[in-house]
C-alpha cells in the first residue's frame, strides 16, 4: 500500500518539485498545504500517514504548526537548514523526525516511519 | 562676586563693615597702648626725678654737716650769725629752696627769713638726731619739696644738730612736663604710623577679599560648593532627575529659601514639577508630578523668558504664603525648557540678587538637559546603525534562504527525480546527474555555512537558549551552557546577547587556550545578564582586537553594560547586562 502523504509548505515550486520526485518514487501525495490552518483541516480530513511540515510557513512556524497536526498522524519537520542548527528546536517538537529538503526521498521518509526515534509517546 | 557683596551688605547693614570693624579696633588697641605705656613712663619718669633730687639734697645736706665750722657754730650758739651767712650762700650757690641748720633741740641757725632764726623747725628731727640720713618727699610750708635731713656732729662723732636741705619740686613737675611732652610726641607719632598701617591694612583686606565681608565670603564659598556638587552630578552624567533633585536642594539651601520647586512646561500653558524642595522637608509642591495649568511667576517666567520677581504685593503670592518669590528660566538649546522658582516667607529674605543667583543653578540644569538630550541622541543614533545592520543582515538570510536556497532545493529534487526516471542502461547519465546533485549539494552546505554566518535561523525561530545551544555545539572548546531565560526576548536583545557569546567563544578558540568554556544566561524582567569564562591564558583587552570593541557598541547601543575582567594565567570572563525594556 502506498504510504500517503501530506506537504505543508509555502513555496509553490517546492511542493511542485518534491510531489513530482515522491509520486515518482511511489508515494501518494494526497494533499498540499501552505498554511497552517489548511493543514490542520486537511490533516483531519485527509488522516495521511505522515505530513511533511516546513519550518518556514511565512509569518508562521513550522513547529507550532507540527503541534496541531501531530494528532493527525506523525510529522517529520523538513527545511533548507542543516539539522544541526535546528536540532534542539526539532528535539523540543512533537516532530518524530527532521529532513533536509535536500535529502528528501521516499526512502528516508520511511526510514523515519520505521527507525526507532519515534517521538510520539 | 560684587553682587554677592552687595546683598550681604544690604544684609547686614545694621552693623558697620567688617574692615571698618577691624580699623576701629586697631586704633583702640593703639590709644590704649599709648595711654598705658604714656603713664607707666610718667611714673617711672617722676620716681627717677624725685629719687635724683632727694640724692642732691641729701649730697648738698652733707657737705653742709661735713663743714665742722657749723657744728663748732651751732655748739658755740653762733655767736657770729656765721650759721646763716654760710647756709645762706651754700642755698644760693645750689639752688636749694632752703638750706636749714639747726641745734640738737631743732633751733633754727640758719633759714632763708631770719625771722625764723631762732625758732624751732616744724618736722620731726628724732631720725636725723638718732644719727640717720633722712630723705622725704611731699608738701613743706614752702610747697611740694624734696628734702633730706642728715645729722650734725662735732669733731667727736657727738650729733649736735641736723641740716636740713629742701630742693624745689616744682621744677620736678616742669622737667617731668617736658619729658612727657616730648614721650607724647613720640608716641602720637606711633599711632599716628600705627593709623596708617592699620587703613592700609584694611584696605588691602578689602582688595583681597573683594570688598566683600567675611558673611559674604561664606555665602559665596557654600553658593560655589553647592555649584560645584551639582555641576559634578552634570559632569557625571547622572540622570537629569537627580539633578534637577539636587539643584533644588541645593538652590533652596544656599538661597536661604522655604521652598524650591522646578517647573517643566508643556505644551498649552501646562508644566509639571520635575522636582521640588522644601526647608521642613516636606515636598512643597504635589510629588505626582502631574501636569497643571501655570500661572503666576510661572507663567510671568514662561511669557518672559527671563527671570522675574513677585513680593507680597502679588495677590497670587500673598495667598500662596510667601513674602517673596523669584523664578528663573531654564533655557535649553533657546527655548524655555522651564523654570525653577524660590520661595521665601520670612522678612528681608531673598533679597540682594537672587535672580542671579538662581540662575547659576538653572545654568547647571539647562546643561544637564542638553548633556541628556546629546546622550539620549548618539545612544538612538547608535541603536538605530546597530538596529539597521542586524536588520539587514537578516533581510539577506531570509532572502539567501527564501529566494536562492528554495530554488537550489527544487533543482535538487529535479535532479533526483531525473535520476529516478533514468531508465536502466544509461548508468554514464545516472552517474553524470549524482555527481551534479552532490556538487549542488556541497554549494548548499556552503550556503548554509555562510546564512549561519550572517544571521542564525534558529535564533529568530527558536530563541536565544537553542541559538546559544547550538553555538556550543559547534565550537571547538567544550562549553557548559546554563540558560534561565524563560520564553523569548526583545529580538534586538536576542540577537546583541547571541553575538556577544559568540564572539566571546570566537575569542577563547582563537587566542584563550583553553580547556573549557562556560556560557550563563540569566533574564528577569528587567535585565539579561551574560557570563561567558573561560580557563585560558588571559589577557584580553578592549584596546587589542576589535571584536571586544565591536561587542561594547553594540552592548552599548542598547544601554548596556560589558565588563571584562581578564587575569593572565587564570582566564578571562566577559560580563554583560542588557536591560530588556530598551528592546
Amino acid at each position: 500500500m502506498k504510504l500517503r502523504l501530506l506537504i505543508v509548505d509555502d513555496n509553490a515550486h517546492f511542493l511542485e518539485a518534491a510531489r513530482d520526485l515522491l509520486e515518482r518514487e511511489g508515494l501518494d501525495v494526497v494533499a498540499v498545504a501552505s498554511t497552517g490552518a489548511d493543514a490542520v483541516r486537511l490533516s483531519r480530513l485527509l488522516r495521511p500517514d505522515v505530513t511533511l511540515v516546513d519550518v518556514d510557513l511565512g509569518q508562521e512556524s513550522g513547529f507550532d504548526v507540527a503541534r496541531q497536526v501531530t494528532d493527525g498522524g506523525p510529522v517529520v519537520i523538513i527545511s533548507t537548514y542543516a539539522e544541526q542548527d535546528l536540532s534542539d528546536l526539532i528535539d523540543a517538537s512533537p516532530a518524530i523526525g527532521y529532513l533536509s529538503k535536500f535529502d528528501l526521498s521516499g526512502r528516508a521518509i520511511s526510514a523515519l516511519l520505521e527507525g526507532p526515534g519515534d517521538r510520539r509517546g | 562676586m560684587v553682587d554677592a557683596g552687595r546683598i550681604v551688605s544690604v544684609m547686614l547693614k545694621r552693623s558697620p563693615r567688617f574692615s571698618t570693624q577691624v580699623l576701629y579696633l586697631q586704633l583702640g588697641v593703639l590709644v590704649i597702648v599709648w595711654a598705658a605705656g604714656f603713664a607707666l613712663m610718667a611714673v617711672l619718669l617722676r620716681n627717677d626725678l624725685i629719687a635724683e633730687y632727694e640724692r642732691r639734697g641729701l649730697a648738698i645736706a652733707r657737705t653742709v654737716a661735713a663743714d665742722e665750722r657749723y657744728a663748732a657754730a651751732v655748739v658755740a650758739g653762733d655767736p657770729a650769725h656765721e650759721v646763716q651767712a654760710r647756709a645762706e650762700l651754700v642755698r644760693r650757690q645750689t639752688g636749694a629752696l632752703f638750706v636749714v641748720v639747726t641745734d640738737a633741740r631743732g633751733i633754727r641757725f640758719s633759714h632763708p627769713d631770719p625771722a625764723l632764726l631762732g625758732k624751732p623747725v616744724s618736722a620731726d628731727q628724732r631720725q636725723a638726731l638718732d644719727g640717720s640720713d633722712v630723705t622725704v618727699f611731699g608738701p613743706s610750708a614752702a610747697g611740694d619739696s624734696a628734702r633730706a635731713k642728715v645729722p650734725l656732729r662735732d669733731p667727736s662723732g657727738a650729733i649736735v644738730g641736723e641740716v636740713i636741705v629742701a630742693i624745689d619740686a616744682a621744677e620736678i613737675s616742669s622737667r617731668l612736663l617736658a619729658l612727657l611732652r616730648t614721650a607724647a610726641a613720640f608716641l602720637g607719632i606711633a599711632l599716628g604710623i600705627g593709623a596708617v598701617g592699620a587703613l592700609a591694612l584694611t584696605r588691602r583686606l578689602k582688595r583681597q577679599t573683594f570688598g566683600l565681608e567675611p558673611a559674604a565670603l561664606r555665602l559665596l564659598l557654600e553658593q560655589q560648593a553647592a555649584l560645584r556638587r551639582v555641576a559634578t552630578l552634570v559632569a557625571r552624567g547622572v540622570s537629569p532627575n537627580e539633578v534637577f533633585d539636587a539643584v533644588t536642594a541645593e538652590g533652596g539651601s544656599v538661597l536661604a529659601a522655604q521652598s524650591t520647586s522646578l517647573l517643566r512646561y508643556g505644551v498649552a500653558g501646562t508644566a509639571s514639577v520635575a522636582a521640588s524642595w522644601s526647608e521642613s522637608g516636606q515636598s512643597a509642591q504635589d510629588p505626582t508630578r502631574s501636569t497643571f495649568g501655570v500661572e503666576g511667576i510661572g507663567a510671568a517666567v514662561a511669557r518672559t523668558g527671563r527671570a522675574v520677581r513677585m513680593d507680597a504685593g502679588d495677590g497670587a503670592v500673598e495667598r500662596s504664603g510667601f513674602r517673596l518669590v523669584v523664578g528663573a528660566p531654564v533655557l535649553v538649546e533657546g527655548a524655555v525648557w522651564g523654570a525653577m522658582i524660590a520661595g521665601w516667607t520670612g522678612e528681608g529674605a531673598g533679597s540682594g540678587d537672587a535672580e542671579g543667583r538662581i540662575t547659576d543653578f538653572t545654568e547647571l540644569v539647562a546643561t544637564a538637559i542638553a548633556n541628556a538630550n546629546s546622550r539620549t541622541e548618539l545612544a538612538a543614533s547608535r541603536s538605530r546603525v546597530v538596529a539597521a545592520a542586524d536588520e539587514t543582515r537578516r533581510r539577506i538570510e531570509r532572502d539567501l534562504h527564501d529566494g536562492t536556497q528554495q530554488r537550489l532545493v527544487s533543482l535538487a529534487l529535479q535532479l533526483h527525480a531525473a535520476q529516478t526516471s533514468v531508465p536502466p542502461g544509461l548508468e554514464d547519465l545516472k552517474t553524470q546527474l549524482s555527481q551534479a546533485t552532490a556538487g549542488l549539494a556541497g554549494a548548499v552546505e556552503d550556503l548554509q555555512e555562510i546564512s549561519r554566518g550572517i544571521h542564525p535561523a534558529v535564533l529568530s525561530k527558536g530563541g536565544l537558549g537553542p541559538a546559544l545551544r547550538t553555538l556550543a555545539r559547534r565550537s571547538v572548546v567544550p562549553v557548559e551552557i546554563e540558560v534561565s531565560a524563560d520564553g523569548r526576548l526583545p529580538e534586538r536583545v536576542e540577537v546583541t546577547a547571541y553575538y556577544v557569546v559568540s564572539e566571546a567563544l570566537t575569542n577563547v578558540a582563537k587566542h584563550a587556550r583553553a580547556s573549557m568554556a562556560h556560557v550563563q544566561v540569566d533574564a528577569d524582567d528587567s535585565h539579561v545578564r551574560l557570563c561567558i569564562r573561560d580557563d585560558g591564558v588571559g589577557g584580553a583587552d578592549f584596546a587589542r582586537g576589535s571584536g571586544l570593541i565591536g561587542l561594547r557598541d553594540r552592548v552599548e547601543a542598547l544601554s548596556g553594560t560589558i565588563e571584562v575582567v581578564s587575569t593572565p594565567g587564570i582566564g578571562t570572563s566577559v560580563l554583560v547586562t542588557i536591560p530588556i525594556d530598551t528592546g
